[in-house]
């Protein structure tokens, strides 16, 4: 089951915020049947909020290639994209209320959280496990 | 980060929703626990 599943299962959301536009979220869901929520916040207050990265090197830079390479490897392509080129991501497990459970700011592009520590935060005092 | 630090800097910040609602970002997690994304870009 992957972590979407154990999320549902768990009965936590799965909340996304991109740096594109409405229309460039809804495309994106259909391409990847993704069934969380989706937000934007295409003037990057929200990110810059949450300290993530931006440049031209933290999307450019020799990490960032290595690891689009060993993506496109995979079978990954990049498509037209929607949002703020240089702007990084990052992972949060947030709340209830005021609590920063986990954080993960991406470094550079490519640079993706453990699956397996946000997961473990999830569940972390949850009253609900996963089978 | 802690939240402490977090909390003055999320003053005001707003996301939108695909219907073209404005919503709190700390509306998100009010009562309940989510994984949070930020994603680079769509596409």
């Amino acid at each position: 089951m992957d972590i979407k599943g154990k999320l549902d299962e768990a009965g936590i959301p799965l909340v996304a915020v991109g740096s594109g536009s409405p229309g460039g979220a809804s495309h994106f869901i259909e391409k990847l049947h993704f069934t969380g929520e989706m937000y934007v916040n295409q003037d990057l207050r929200a990110y810059r909020a949450f300290k993530l990265e931006r440049g031209f090197w933290k999307t450019l830079g020799p990490a960032s290639l290595i690891r689009g390479i060993q993506a496109m490897r995979e079978g990954f392509r990049q498509g037209r994209m929607d949002g703020d080129n240089w702007q990084q991501g990052g992972v949060f497990v947030m709340g209830p209320g005021n609590a920063i459970i986990f954080q993960h700011r991406n470094k550079f592009a490519g640079d993706h959280a453990d699956l397996d520590a946000v997961l473990a935060a999830v569940l972390r005092d949850s009253p609900v496990q996963p089978a | 980060m802690t939240y402490d630090e977090l909390k003055p800097r999320i003053v005001g910040i707003t996301v939108q929703s695909l219907q073209g609602n404005e919503v709190r970002i700390e509306s998100l997690w009010e009562g309940r626990r989510i994984v949070l994304a930020f994603l680079r870009h769509f596409g």
